[in-house]
């Protein structure tokens, strides 16, 4: 998996967050290969926010500090606008990360933690919008999918708010092992049958 | 606590597990009306970006200069019980997204190969695949217009099949045809198991 090569991509049909947000994309051309410079300076690194087992093990030393992404894009260069929608870009709301500290399948349950709720007015923009979708547990696909993000960016966010205890990451059939074990099997079969 | 927290529900939500099946099948084939048959919620289309990771199996040939795609999968949701969610993921239509096809079977129960038995081939790369991973798979005969174009013993044999693998026919657009083929899945993908775990 490489990082940062998402500048092609073409605009989601649906709304995005921003969108949503009621952020007004004022002239995202410049401001867009500003935070892709940036991104590939910052490609490599990723933050120390994951004590999960299953992380990837990280360098100690000059990495940047866990804490809520900064949305606002560098001061430089943008003296023509004061707009701050193309800040929030998908992949500059991960800081051009493509890969998240947690292991999160597409079908992994999170939900919004009691310190998620209690700090609700503290959090960042997005991670508000992820806290209040998840008050009712969701896949990270849902997440995804709801807040027209893709795949890859709902996954680093999430893995950020797991970080920082704002939603807890909950098990899915395959947590143990590979593969599902019998019993669940049998649960999701008893429960089909009862469709 | 605020009006969310003080919710009894939320806090027993805490323990929920996730289960997921794959289905996939040829462009056109009826994955996402199967899905939706099921599915407590309209089936919802996340996107993922095709990075260079898919480079040996794009031809990027003719657009040198584009390195990335962008890939829909649909899927849907079942609440099986308080704690248990069963989520069915429909595999992006064009078969070349292998890279993404990786991260759709990882834990997964198993798959249903939906297949129309006018257009065979274009389920062939799915049935590789999961043979490949060595995930249990069944193959579901979607009857259009309530027949079967062909008779299973025929579509077995043309697809080499294993005689272990069920074949099934099935109605994408009807819910209990949908249950019976997910219930035959999550049964061969126990006796897959079961054979597995006695080697």
């Amino acid at each position: 998996m490489t990082t940062g090569s998402d500048d092609e991509r073409r605009r989601p049909p649906q709304p995005t967050l921003a969108e949503a947000l009621g952020i007004r994309d004022q002239g995202p051309t410049d401001r867009r290969r500003l935070w892709g410079r940036r991104r590939r300076e910052e490609a490599d690194q990723v933050e120390p926010m994951a004590m999960d087992h299953t992380a990837p093990p990280v360098p100690p030393g000059d990495l940047p500090v866990t804490g809520p992404i900064d949305i606002y894009p560098p001061a430089h260069g943008l003296e023509e606008t004061t707009s701050i929608a193309s800040a929030v870009r998908p992949y500059a709301w991960t800081r051009g990360r493509t890969k998240s500290g947690f292991d999160l399948a597409i079908e992994t349950l999170v939900s919004t933690s009691p310190m998620g709720r209690s700090q609700f007015g503290l959090l960042q923009m997005e991670h508000r919008s992820v806290a209040e979708l998840c008050a009712e547990p969701r896949s990270v696909a849902e997440v995804a999918a709801l807040l027209s993000l893709p795949l890859g960016v709902a996954r680093v966010l999430l893995g950020d708010m797991a970080g920082l205890g704002v939603v807890i990451v909950h098990q899915t059939a395959s947590s143990a092992g590979s593969a599902p074990d019998l019993a669940l099997m049998e649960r999701v079969l008893s429960g089909l049958r009862r469709l | 606590m605020d009006s969310v927290g003080s919710r009894p529900e939320a806090i027993a939500n805490t323990a929920t597990i996730s289960a997921k099946i794959v289905v996939a099948g040829g462009f056109g084939v009826g994955k996402t009306t199967f899905v939706g048959s099921v599915s407590e919620i309209v089936p919802l289309t996340t996107e993922a970006v095709m990075t260079e990771a898919s480079a040996p199996h794009d031809d990027l040939t003719a657009t040198p200069n584009k390195t990335t795609t962008t890939v829909a999968m649909d899927f849907g949701r079942v609440s099986l019980d308080s704690d248990l969610v069963l989520y069915l993921f429909g595999t992006p239509g064009q078969h070349r997204f292998w890279f993404m096809w990786d991260d759709l079977v990882r834990g997964a129960i198993g798959a249903v190969v939906l297949v129309d038995s006018r257009r065979l081939a274009d389920c062939f790369a799915a049935i590789d695949f999961f043979e490949d991973r060595g995930l249990p798979y069944i193959v579901g005969l979607n009857a259009f217009d309530g027949l079967l174009q062909h008779h299973i013993p025929d579509v077995r044999e043309a697809m080499s099949i294993d005689p272990s693998t069920p074949i099934v026919p099935c109605d994408a657009r009807d819910r209990e045809s949908t249950k019976q083929t997910l219930i035959t899945l999550v049964q061969h993908a126990m006796q897959h198991r079961m054979a597995a775990g006695a080697r």
